[in-house]
Formats: C-alpha cells, sequence, structure tokens
C-alpha cells in the first residue's frame, strides 16, 4: 500500500482542512485571472473546478501548484503557508492535458524521478516505482519510451510519476481532455476509484460539467475569476445559485417572463397562453431581477387532446430519456420523459404540463442577458 | 476523371516536374557540378612551374599533403580552431537560446535582433572593426598601454585569440538560431512536471533540457563548424602569416605560389573533412529522428 488515510473522505464530522485559499488574487497586468478566491478543501476530498475557458480554474490550479504566483491573498496546505514555497518544495502532484512525460526516459526512469529528486535509494525506489506501475496496470511496459504508448497508458504513466512521490495533493489540470470520449469516461472511473483508494487529496479543472459530475465530491463553479458556487454534484443540479450557473451546469429549464407575486410565498411567472410556472417565494430576492427555474425532473408532460394545449415541436433522444421541446410565446421548454413513453409524445401532438412549485425555484439572473433563456 | 479536377495540383506529370525542374538542374551542372570536376581533375595533376600543370595523372598531391607534417599541423590547426570556436559558441549561446525563448512581445523581437545584427553587417568590415580593436595599435592595447599595465602590446592580434573572437563573431548567430529553433518547440509542461516532482534547476537543465535540446545543439555545431572551418575572411584579415587556417593556404596556393594542383587538392580534402562530419552527423541523428517519427 502506498498510503495510509485513516479519515475516510466525505466524513463531515471528521473534516480535517488540507487546504485553506484565503483571498486569492491573480492580475496579469489590468486584467485580474483571480478576484479574491476563498476555498476549503478537506483532507482527501476531491474537488472539480469547474468553467468556461478564462474563468480562472487554470490559473487557480497553477497557484496551488506555485506555477503561478498570486498577486495577493495566501494558500496554506495543513496550516502550512505555501505562498512563498517553491514549487519543488511543495510536494503536489501535477497532471498535465499534454502528459507531460520526459520523452528521453524509459517509462521506469520517468515514474523514478521524484524518488531521484528526494535521493530515495535506489532498491527502495525500485520497489515504490513498481508499485505505482501495478496500481496504474503498467508494470510491463516500464522499458518502453512515452512516444510508444497510446495517450491513455501515457496519461496512466504520469499519474504514476504523480503519486509515487506520495504528494499532499494531486492537481490535474484537465488530464483527459486530450483522450477519446470512451477511454476518457473509462479514466474518469479509474482515476476516481484511484483517488478514493488511497485518500489522496486532488482539486482537479475541467470545463466538461459532466466530468466534473461523474469524478468530484464537491465542484466549485467558477466564472470570470470569482467562484459563483460551491456545491455536490446533486445540491448543484437541484439548486443552482444563480441562472447562469443553472444555464452553464444544464440543470433545467428557466423560464423568462414578468414574474409576479401570488399572495404571501409564492412566485409565478406566465410563459405563453398555455403555461405559467410557480415556486415558493425567496425570501430577499427581487421577483423582477429573476427567473424561475424548474429542474428536469420537477416538469411532467401529459399527452392532451388535439388542438389543445402545447405542441411538441421536436423530441430529442438522449439516452434513457427523451427531451422534447415545446414552444410557448418566446420560451421553448425543454421536457425530458423516459424513452418508453416517448413515442406518447410524437412530434406535432399536443400536451399540458404540470410541475410541483416545491420542486421549482427562484434564481437570481446572474449576469445572463434575460432573453432567449430557455432556448436550447 | 477529366483533366480539369487532375489539374487542381501545379504538377501534373513526371515530365511537367523536369521540364520546371530543368533550369535548376542546368544552372548546378554549369556553375557547380562541372566546375567541382574540373577542380578535382587539376587536384590529380602535377604542379609545374611552366605550364602551371602537366598531364601526369595521379593521386601524388594527395599522398605529399598527407605525409608533410606542415600540412598535417595546418589540418590539425584548422580543425581544432574550428572545434574551439564551435565549443564556445555552444557554451555562449546555450544561456542567451534559453533567454531569448523565454522572453515574451518586444524584448524577445529585440534580442533577436541584436543576435542576428552581426550577419546584417559585411564580413569584411566586421574582421577590419575586429584589427581596430585588437590591433598593436588598436583600441585595447592603447588603453592598456597607457593604464601602464604593459609595456609591450598585448598578443591578441594575428594569432588564434584574434582569430577565435572574429569566428565566434560570425557564428554565434548562427549556433543561437539552430538553439532558438529547437527550445521554441519545447513543451514547457515538462520542466513544470519536473518542478512540481521535487527537481532543481540544475536537474532540469542536465536531465531534461540538454537532452531535450541535443538535436539543435548538434545542428548547431555542424553548421558552425562547418562554416568556420571553410571560412577564408576572417583568418585572413585576423591571422595574416602568422595564423593560417587551410582556406587562406589555398588561397596563397592558387594567387601567389601558382600550385594550381596543390590548391585543388587542399580544397577537396577540406571539402571531404566537411563532408565525413554531415556524414557522421547525419549517422548518429538519423535514428533519432526515425524514432520520433515513429511517434
Amino acid at each position: 500500500m502506498l498510503f495510509s488515510n485513516d479519515i475516510a473522505p466525505g466524513d463531515a464530522e471528521n473534516v480535517v482542512p488540507s487546504l485553506t485559499i484565503s483571498d486569492l488574487r491573480l492580475s496579469y497586468g489590468s486584467f485580474e485571472a483571480l478576484k479574491g478566491i476563498d476555498l476549503e478543501i478537506a483532507r482527501g476530498e476531491f474537488v472539480a473546478l469547474l468553467g468556461p475557458s478564462g474563468c480562472g480554474k487554470t490559473s487557480l490550479l497553477r497557484c496551488i501548484a506555485g506555477f503561478n504566483q498570486p498577486t495577493g491573498g495566501s494558500i496554506a496546505l495543513s496550516g502550512t503557508d505555501l505562498t512563498k514555497v517553491p514549487t519543488r518544495n511543495r510536494n503536489i502532484g501535477f497532471l498535465f492535458q499534454s502528459y507531460a512525460l520526459f520523452p528521453d526516459m524509459t517509462i521506469e526512469k520517468n515514474v523514478r524521478f521524484g524518488l531521484d529528486c528526494r535521493g530515495v535509494a535506489r532498491s527502495e525506489a525500485a520497489k515504490r516505482v513498481q508499485d505505482a506501475l501495478e496500481l496504474v496496470g503498467l508494470s510491463n511496459l516500464a522499458t518502453r519510451y512515452p512516444r510508444q504508448l497510446s495517450g491513455g497508458q501515457q496519461q496512466r504513466v504520469a499519474l504514476a510519476r504523480a503519486i509515487v512521490i506520495q504528494p499532499d495533493i494531486l492537481l490535474l489540470d484537465e488530464p483527459l481532455s486530450a483522450l477519446d470520449k470512451q477511454l476518457r469516461q473509462r479514466m474518469q472511473t479509474e482515476l476516481k476509484e484511484l483517488q478514493r483508494s488511497l485518500g489522496i487529496t486532488a482539486v482537479f479543472v475541467t470545463h466538461d460539467q459532466e466530468e466534473a459530475l461523474t469524478m468530484a465530491d464537491r465542484i466549485v463553479v467558477m466564472r470570470n475569476g470569482e467562484i459563483r458556487q460551491i456545491a455536490d454534484p446533486e445540491a448543484l443540479f437541484s439548486a443552482p445559485s444563480d441562472a447562469w450557473v443553472c444555464e452553464f451546469v444544464n440543470a433545467g429549464n428557466l423560464y423568462h417572463g414578468k414574474v409576479e407575486t401570488h399572495g404571501d410565498d409564492m412566485v409565478g411567472v406566465r410563459l405563453g397562453d398555455h403555461s405559467s410556472f410557480r415556486a415558493r417565494r425567496v425570501e430577499g430576492l427581487d421577483p423582477a431581477d429573476s427567473v424561475i427555474f424548474s429542474p428536469y425532473h420537477a416538469v411532467k408532460a401529459h399527452p392532451a387532446p388535439s388542438g389543445t394545449g402545447l405542441k411538441v415541436a421536436a423530441v430529442r433522444y438522449l439516452g434513457l430519456a427523451a427531451e422534447l421541446q415545446i414552444p410557448d410565446g418566446d420560451n421553448i421548454l425543454r421536457v425530458q420523459v423516459p424513452v418508453a413513453q416517448a413515442h406518447d409524445f410524437p412530434v406535432g401532438s399536443f400536451v399540458t404540463l404540470s410541475a410541483d412549485p416545491d420542486d421549482c425555484g427562484v434564481l437570481p439572473l446572474g449576469g445572463i442577458a434575460p432573453t432567449g433563456m430557455a432556448t436550447p | 476523371m477529366s483533366a480539369a479536377t487532375q489539374g487542381s495540383g501545379l504538377v501534373r506529370t513526371r515530365l511537367e516536374a523536369t521540364a520546371l525542374m530543368l533550369p535548376i538542374y542546368i544552372y548546378y551542372s554549369i556553375f557547380l557540378v562541372l566546375p567541382y570536376m574540373l577542380m578535382f581533375y587539376l587536384s590529380i595533376q602535377r604542379y609545374d612551374p611552366v605550364e602551371l600543370y602537366s598531364n601526369d595523372i595521379d593521386f601524388s598531391n594527395y599522398v605529399d599533403v598527407v605525409t608533410d607534417p606542415f600540412y598535417l599541423g595546418l589540418f590539425a590547426r584548422t580543425i581544432g580552431i574550428s572545434l574551439f570556436v564551435t565549443v564556445v559558441t555552444v557554451i555562449m549561446g546555450y544561456p542567451l537560446a534559453i533567454s531569448i525563448t523565454s522572453a515574451r512581445g518586444k524584448l524577445k523581437a529585440f534580442m533577436m535582433i541584436l543576435v542576428l545584427s552581426p550577419l546584417l553587417v559585411n564580413l569584411v568590415v566586421r574582421s577590419y572593426a575586429w584589427l581596430v580593436l585588437l590591433g598593436d595599435n588598436g583600441v585595447i592595447n592603447s588603453a592598456v598601454m597607457a593604464l601602464g599595465l604593459t609595456d609591450e602590446p598585448l598578443a591578441i592580434n594575428r594569432n588564434w585569440i584574434s582569430v577565435s573572437l572574429g569566428l565566434i563573431h560570425i557564428s554565434l548567430p548562427l549556433m543561437v538560431l539552430s538553439l532558438v529553433a529547437i527550445m521554441e518547440r519545447f513543451d514547457k509542461s515538462v520542466f513544470e512536471a519536473a518542478r512540481s516532482l521535487g527537481a532543481g534547476e540544475w536537474r532540469i537543465l542536465t536531465r531534461l533540457h540538454m537532452p531535450l535540446a541535443l538535436p539543435g545543439i548538434a545542428a548547431g555545431s555542424l553548421l558552425v563548424f562547418c562554416t568556420v572551418i571553410s571560412t577564408f575572411v576572417t583568418p585572413q584579415l585576423l591571422g595574416g602569416h602568422r595564423f593560417s587556417t587551410i582556406s587562406t593556404v589555398i588561397y596563397q596556393k592558387f594567387t601567389f605560389s601558382l600550385n594550381w594542383p596543390l590548391g585543388a587538392t587542399l580544397a577537396f580534402l577540406l571539402l571531404a573533412i566537411n563532408a565525413l562530419v554531415i556524414f557522421a552527423h547525419g549517422m548518429m541523428f538519423r535514428e533519432r529522428h526515425r524514432e520520433r517519427a515513429a511517434q
């Protein structure tokens, strides 16, 4: 066993903060890449930094690694301030999109590199290299050169090279995005299992929300150098913090219209002539600057007699579910039904929709343009 | 297939390809291959004081040269100074290439212009500039003597020092360009990976950077060595009579002693050395390129 870690990951009662980032700032000239990031990551936790390109997620990761020097704020690992510590003394593992293997060294030498830097004795190093390569399933390729390996194998070598030094934290910069989809999905599972079994703290940068959902214990959604939401995958989908996050992770329909107050505790929005959506009112939120949000699971479709209700404009098959696209007024509602029921809703058929107000929510606009919001 | 679709490329047939290449074939045949052949024919004739050369065809000139200690010394000196200049340009050019590669924007452009600027000035002018600096009454000696550090001029002119300085000056840009060309292609994340694994800068330089730059070092060395070993103006002007190289001796044989066969022999031996070096470089790096291509 390479690692011993007696703290179960995700054990909320027993969280030991591993990485503490406070008010971290990074500027390039007048451009602010990071505008005051606060983040705590527990030991053994797998955190994904998710956001569109240019949101600062990679800058944040590179600051943790020490490749970028922040202009303000601090990064502490287990209570030790890292801000002035050079990369080589941080004891981190870093996985790159380009794998970044050493091309003139064999796989075995690549993996041993970090141990040589630490002056680990030859016999012990050989054993640890062997263990690490076994862990990623490549012990038979130790004498090959990186260029003789496939992309997936190369990234496994990079992983072995990173974990063999027993890093305090593993940093991953879109490590799977150069792989094709099937291999990527398999590697996601493998990587996640390995991380869990080693109990290693990991921060993973990705622009792919599916990847973040598959792998992360917690997802940090970033935009324009700021954190928009920190949540576990389930919470991110059932309660996105604003309309932008909801759109970015594709958590459900956003209904834009004139949001009106109904009584003391309900708000609603009327779409076209045929549908209106209601949700519980949220204290302190201006209805005029809000949208109604309904997660995909909250909306039900029912077949309706011809000529009444709304008309199905298109059906898109997603796998286990089919998505009905139903225009109403300026909005296009997207409703998911199990694929087995899709034949009840052919294109051109009429439907009525219902949604439980308790499942729906009200979200602040969060800086997205309030037009065409529910269009796919 | 119709002619119209076939004609999308410029060259359609082998005949057309040959036709297009004809001017360059003719040019090289008349102005390169033919003179070489004539030179070689010259080198296997005998020197004759009256007729310049006589039609006794044998390889005696070659035998004479390789058995004469004077010429062996000349070859050793020329190869020696070329190797010396090559090594110095690697040592000086490597850090320069690193800083050019890591510079950005305007600074990078400025550094490149600075490195290339020696190539923009005529070789003769540059060599005379060195004479102004290094001569017995030159800037350096005047200054040193005015300061009373020495009574006699320093021995920095018309010897290997002045010739080396001049040769380094003309060949450093070739080395730096070769090194920058390969360093620009480096994946920077490789060095970041090494840093994350705990490597210090020295380890990164010797275990990663230099092995990766090796093809560039070799290409630059080849370029510098082959240029320096056959260059004429710099050793002629800065070496004078006291420091001669193969090319200055060839010049003497042709213009002063009028021993054309011997001059041609020396020229062909110089060509042979260059060919040998290029061949050796090809052998050493062909394998690597093949492996990389197979990636």
